[in-house]
């Protein structure tokens, strides 16, 4: 069986579960087991298998279609790192003073529940006054120490005091103590570190580039991100991902995110892509606007493979014959009941009663790409002109977006629009298939977005914005037509979502139609395609091998 | 982009060194290339002493004879604009150019669709071609190579100057080698005239060369010689010769003693010391530099130090025959670098790498040619209402317009300030719903953000040189999606983020002529304008404030016809009706001249018997009594004590468009008493309605008047007395004038579709 090669490069400390990278990986492989052309060898740095391995397992890939290849042993300061965050993350973190007052607390505590045990016992009066002896004695010892215990308790709000006012001229070591818990639970923020990961990842592709040199069975590579110049650095028939680059497009909006530590990432794309010889993007759009147009690569190097569509109706769907849709419903609201609890608004969520609520569902993470505002505009307009009582419920986390915060304060929808922040996948296909309306304003993605698919899989309808890569793969004119809207006008975006809540039915029709066309499309499609490029660019090196003699 | 309009495989040669055309054209012929074209205008300074040109190719080529003439009419090196690298783009595959403006080179990147070649002879330390283009284009160069791909070259004449350039050139290097037409010896050396020669030209115009000089004539002070190489400002020197004609430059060749050749730079050669060779003449060099590479290390004319230098030179001026016999036959082997039987190999293999090139790219043209709409944002970046507003909006609707006439698809979207509760729905009422409206705020970027963004957008190298700089926040992506920006005014409160084509509309200067900011206090909007793809005006006496006051080029400089709005929904009164009214429109800026207007109103009222009303008009005029500034309060207390001239006044404020239009459409006339400006619309505006102006003189209004032919009535804005006078006088005959315009006045110019696509074609060159 032919064999080919998946190159990854992920930082330490990624985890490749809560990465879209990493589910497309996952579902790449299950593909590649549905074709049963070729097996594929994963070579990656050594502190990313476990990460690998648990995202496998998880999605159920079959371990025949691949082996996962990388350096020997993780550096030794990641793994000081894992001790240590073992060892923050087994302690209690309480402070010492509420340690010692719950120690005295929990003793006096069992003292007196033994003795209070004890003394119902006692039944005569001589019982209870010698039963009371040791207690006349402890108080009388306690009455002869009062002075230091008040000299002592003076003496700690006096150190109180003096540590409150000199508090300032400690902040060094509130400065390391911060940096100290940065640097465990999100080193990539710190500089430093960042720097240390850099200065790793560049000695494991080394050892990587060394591994896969020996590997004379791979007949080509395939990279699924274009984070990773090292790549270019195989010397073997190359196949280069380039899924976007997102940051060219919304160059103001990620320039007040991520810091000068996205303009590494940025140039490692660039190098990626200018030292890239042969492609493949999700969208016409990307190859033509983004590769071709910005970066000058020839048309006839990039292929595009579409992604197959995704589902969730397997999260939600109640296999019983009798009553599955109902089953469904009430397990999907026992879920979004769950969901709500964990809202940014608790306070207003967490008491919520009525799970039949109406709402529109967004479901995205925050990103300058991703449009928010103008749904919220529209929200908004609709809410408050219109009267459309629905709530609108996203999945991104507002604080952190001071523009949206502002918003919604200057709005004040806060009890409106809900954010359900960090949702499990079931939870998500939960909303999905609660919503009246699934809808996705988003300005730019590298492929269609999956909220087509994803919604009408649990019989949701959907409006979205005319963006290219959507109108590449949703390419019927009345699909389109009921569909779409324009995203750069918020207008446009609440004429259609008023539109579509009253025209539920005839959308739903329109697009179910269509849905099924696309449901034909696998991931075994998808690796097929792309195992039809390593064919042609392996065969195409293996004529040259044979031509040089 | 367009596809060639046939197969013959043509090359622009956009240069005009005369050395480098004798090799390089007969180089490209010998291997097949037949059709070049060669530049017939080239700029005027001394770096292009060496320059000429050479017609003699015109006649290989079998292009349309009025597209040569139209290239041969072009300043390739500065000014080309889009239609010129379109048109290229159908005859031509491949442009070779050297680099004297980033614009130029820019609008090829965006719009040549052939191979463009930048042809590179290597540059003086500490130059090199990265640093040229980084400070020719300000940092904003790199999204230019990243857009061309595989289609840029950096054809390089040595095979070492790339190693010295960033990667975005030295990953497209491609070796096409400078040689000499022919290396053929011509010794006629005799040495007789026992001085050294040295070449420098531009002593004292260049300081490069100066200091060349300067350690020439201390390193050789004692030995006799003479300075070649022509001075662009004469030097006090004998020796040092200047332009000489050619049979006295043959002449030197013959008797001078040798040539000494100073320069120890890696990556640049002049062209002299390969003459020197090929003449005959003994060629003493410094060691460590180009000629290293190409004749090695054992020569005996290399020198490794100037003592070395010095005692050659003195052993040869003594006519140490041994050493000059050596020197001259030994030296000849640099001269097989310049052979062009030994570079012809390359020139073959480097446009065969081209044409292969080329062929994988035909691919692109259907997508390439594909036309998307082009979104167009006209920004309004004060709070501006009333005609400031009217005016932004019509320059909107003339790009809408102007591409419907163009055939282009466009979106245009209008952005003003997003401030609660100051602009109504009312006030775009009447904006065509295809114009897309988007209220903003600004957002300061500090300069590490600023850094991001252009990096983000492209422009890898670009470095920001101010504290802040502003984007328009209209809460989607920054006017990402919009390709061109167009401010209305200069007013911005810092340089805005130079990531996007952007076009000013500038009205006027005015400060230059009233005080009106403290010294310096305008510098950020004259900033704004150096910055700018283009900048418009609607007046010869505005377009001259941005030539000699904003110190903008004339070549990013246009003017437009003033636009007026469409009044074709309005009926001129063809019967000319009696008034007892006229308008004043103003609004409260200190230019709109209110004192010496005030004035006049009075003696015409209080002297002159003024019978006609004054309905004063403009945003805040409704306030001018209430709140009247300091220089206006003595003669609004005047005209408030007395009840008959108050009862003439009528204070209006601000109308809505169509109330504006009925009220001046009824008046007896219109009052223009501003005392300078870059001229009022208003007057067009009633002259569309039959209604006559009486204007202050000042030339903006002058242009207007000669322009639309409105026979407008004239008075002096610093008298108050001839003002008054001048109102006087309309009062009496304003039916004559009417009439006078009735019959003289053309309604057509006004329209708006008349000049849209200029508008249009303006923005879209800029794309």
């Amino acid at each position: 069986m032919k064999k080919f090669g998946i190159y990854l490069s992920y930082a330490p400390t990624v985890d490749l579960s809560k990465e879209g990278l990493g589910r497309y990986l996952a579902s790449f492989l299950k593909g590649a087991s549905e074709s049963g052309r070729c097996q594929f060898v994963i070579v990656c740095p050594s502190w990313s298998i476990e990460s690998l391995n648990k995202l496998f397992s998880a999605e159920n890939v079959p371990h025949s279609v691949f082996e996962i290849v990388s350096p020997d042993r993780v550096p030794f300061v990641l793994r000081l790192r894992e001790f240590f965050l073992n060892f923050f993350e087994k302690k209690e973190r309480k402070s010492f003073k509420k340690r010692i007052l719950n120690y005295i607390g929990s003793v006096a505590k069992g003292y007196v529940d033994k003795k209070t045990m004890d003394i119902v016992k006692i039944e005569s009066m001589s019982g209870f006054f010698l039963y009371s002896l040791p207690l006349v004695g402890i108080f009388l010892f306690f009455a002869l120490l009062s002075p230091i215990i008040i000299f002592l308790v003076v003496i700690f709000y006096i150190f109180s005091w003096v540590f409150k006012k000199t508090k300032n001229k400690l902040r060094f070591f509130s400065f390391a103590h911060r940096k100290l818990f940065r640097m465990l639970y999100s080193p990539k923020d710190d500089g430093v570190i960042f720097n240390m990961f850099q200065s790793m990842q560049a000695f494991e592709s080394i050892k990587i580039l060394g591994l896969i040199n020996g590997m004379k069975d791979v007949r080509a590579w395939y990279c699924p991100t274009a984070f990773w110049p090292s790549f270019n650095n195989i010397n073997a028939p190359r196949l280069l991902c380039v899924p976007d680059v997102v940051l060219n497009e919304f160059p103001v909006g990620f320039s007040k995110i991520g810091g000068d530590r996205f303009i590494e990432t940025y140039q490692n794309v660039i190098n990626t892509v200018q030292g890239g010889d042969r492609f493949v993007t999700y969208s016409s759009a990307v190859k033509w606007n983004t590769l071709v147009k910005r970066y000058g690569v020839d048309a006839g190097v990039i292929s595009v493979v579409k992604h197959a569509p995704s589902m969730l109706n397997q999260f939600v769907d109640i296999d019983d014959l009798n009553f599955n849709d109902t089953a469904s419903f009430n397990y999907a609201k026992a879920l979004f009941q769950g969901a709500l609890k964990r809202s940014t608004n608790v306070n207003y969520t967490n008491g919520f009663k009525n799970f039949d609520i109406k709402f529109i569902f967004y479901a995205s993470q925050w990103r300058p790409n991703k449009n928010i505002i103008s749904l919220l505009k529209a929200y908004n307009f609709l809410l408050k002109k219109k009267y459309i009582k629905f709530k609108l419920i996203l999945t991104c986390n507002p604080a952190l977006s001071d523009a949206v915060m502002d918003f919604l304060k200057k709005n004040n929808l806060f009890n409106d629009v809900i954010f359900l922040h960090g949702l499990a996948v079931d939870e998500l296909a939960a909303c999905y298939k609660l919503a009246n309306l699934a809808v996705n304003p988003s300005l730019s993605e590298g492929g269609c977005p999956f909220t087509f698919t994803e919604a009408l899989s649990v019989g949701t309808p959907v409006v979205m914005s005319r963006i290219e890569v959507a109108e590449e793969v949703l390419d019927e004119e009345r699909v389109q037509e009921v569909t779409f809207f324009d995203p750069y006008d918020w207008m446009s975006i609440a004429q259609k979502i008023e539109w579509a809540l009253a025209h539920k039915e005839e959308l739903l029709s329109v697009q179910l139609d269509f849905f099924k066309k696309l449901s034909t499309r696998t991931w075994g499609d998808v690796v097929n395609e792309h195992l039809d490029i390593l064919d042609e660019i392996s065969s195409v090196n293996a004529g040259k091998e044979i031509s040089n003699g | 982009m367009n596809k060639k309009k046939d197969s013959c495989f043509r090359v622009m040669w956009l240069l005009n060194h005369t050395s480098a055309r004798k090799f390089e054209i007969p180089m490209m012929r010998s291997i097949g290339i037949e059709e070049i074209f060669t530049p017939k205008i080239y700029p005027q300074n001394p770096s292009f002493r060496s320059a000429s040109t050479d017609y003699s190719g015109d006649e290989n080529l079998t292009i349309p004879q009025n597209v040569l003439e139209r290239f041969n009419s072009i300043n390739w090196y500065e000014h080309t604009d889009a239609e010129d690298w379109i048109l290229a783009s159908e005859y031509f595959d491949v442009c070779i150019f050297i680099l004297q403006d980033f614009r130029v080179f820019n609008v090829a990147s965006k719009h040549f669709s052939g191979a463009l070649l930048w042809r590179a002879y290597g540059l003086n330390s500490p130059l090199s071609h990265g640093r040229l283009i980084n400070y020719l284009s300000k940092g904003l160069h790199s999204k230019s190579f990243n857009r061309l791909g595989s289609k840029f070259y950096f054809a390089k004449a040595y095979d070492n100057l790339d190693e010295i350039e960033p990667s975005y050139i030295s990953n497209r290097s491609l070796y096409l080698p400078l040689g000499m037409h022919s290396v053929e010896i011509v010794d006629e050396w005799i040495g007789d005239d026992k001085k050294i020669l040295f070449v420098c030209p531009d002593i004292k115009s260049n300081d490069y060369y100066k200091n060349i000089y300067k350690n020439f004539s201390s390193n050789f002070k004692d030995f006799p010689y003479v300075v070649a190489g022509a001075q662009s400002i004469p030097v006090e020197d004998s020796r040092v010769l200047g332009f000489i004609p050619l049979e006295m430059h043959q002449s030197n060749m013959k008797h001078l003693g040798l040539m000494f050749y100073h320069s120890q730079e890696k990556h640049h050669i002049h062209y002299h010391p390969f003459e020197a060779i090929k003449a005959g003449m003994p060629l003493i060099y410094m060691a460590g530099g180009m000629l290293d590479r190409l004749g090695g290390d054992s020569l005996p004319g290399r020198c490794v130090s100037i003592d070395e230098a010095r005692k050659k030179i003195k052993k040869i001026l003594a006519g140490d025959s041994v050493l000059i016999q050596r020197i001259k036959s030994t030296q000849i082997r640099i001269l097989d670098c310049m052979d062009p039987k030994n570079l012809r190999d390359h020139w073959v293999s480097g446009f065969e790498k081209i044409k292969q090139d080329l062929e994988k790219r035909k691919l692109d043209y259907n997508f390439l040619n594909y036309k998307k709409k082009i979104k167009i944002s006209v920004v309004l970046p004060v709070e501006y209402k009333g005609g400031s507003l009217r005016g932004a909006l019509l320059f909107a609707e003339a790009l809408r317009l102007g591409a419907i006439q163009s055939r282009d698809a466009a979106e245009i979207i209008f952005c003003h300030i997003d401030k609660e509760n100051y602009y109504k729905k009312n006030d775009f009422r009447d904006v065509n719903s295809e114009i897309k409206i988007r209220p903003f705020k600004w957002k300061y970027l500090d300069g590490s953000t600023a850094r991001r963004a252009m990096k983000y957008s492209g422009y890898l190298e670009w470095e920001p040189l101010n504290q802040e700089y502003c984007v328009v926040d209209d809460g989607i992506n920054y006017l990402e999606d919009c390709d061109a920006i167009v401010i209305i005014s200069d007013r911005l409160g810092c340089p805005l983020l130079p990531n996007k084509p952007t076009v000013y509309m500038v009205y006027d200067y005015l400060q230059r002529y009233i005080p009106l900011f403290p010294n310096g206090a305008d510098q950020i909007f004259l900033d704004a304008v150096r910055s700018a793809e283009k900048v418009i005006t609607t007046t010869d006496f505005t377009f001259s404030d941005v030539l000699e006051y904003a110190g903008v080029e004339r070549e990013r400089i246009v003017k437009l016809p003033m636009l007026v709005p469409d009044f074709s929904n309005k009926k001129i009164i063809s019967k000319i009706v009696e008034s007892d009214y006229f308008i004043w429109t103003t609004n409260k800026s200190i230019h709109k001249n209110h004192l010496n207007a005030l004035e006049a109103l009075h003696i015409y009222y209080s002297e002159l018997n003024g019978q006609l009303t004054c309905e004063v008009t403009g945003v805040a005029s409704d306030d001018l009594f209430d709140n009247p500034y300091k220089e206006i309060r003595g003669i609004v207390r005047e005209i408030k004590s007395s009840n008959i001239i108050m009862n003439k006044i009528r204070l209006r404020g601000n109308l809505s468009d169509s109330i504006y239009q009925e009220l001046l459409s009824s008046s007896a006339f219109l009052w223009h008493a501003a005392r300078l400006d870059n001229g009022t619309f208003s007057v067009l505006e009633a002259a569309g309605l039959g209604i006559p102006s009486l204007s202050s003189d000042y030339p903006a209004m002058r242009e207007i008047d000669e322009n639309f032919s409105l026979d407008m009535s004239w008075m002096d804005p610093d008298d108050p007395y001839s003002m008054a006078f001048a109102l006087k006088n309309m009062e009496s005959n304003y039916i004559g004038y009417k009439k006078l315009l009735l019959s003289t006045f053309n309604k057509d110019v006004l329209s708006i579709k008349k000049h849209a696509q200029k508008y249009w074609e303006t923005i879209k060159s800029t794309l």
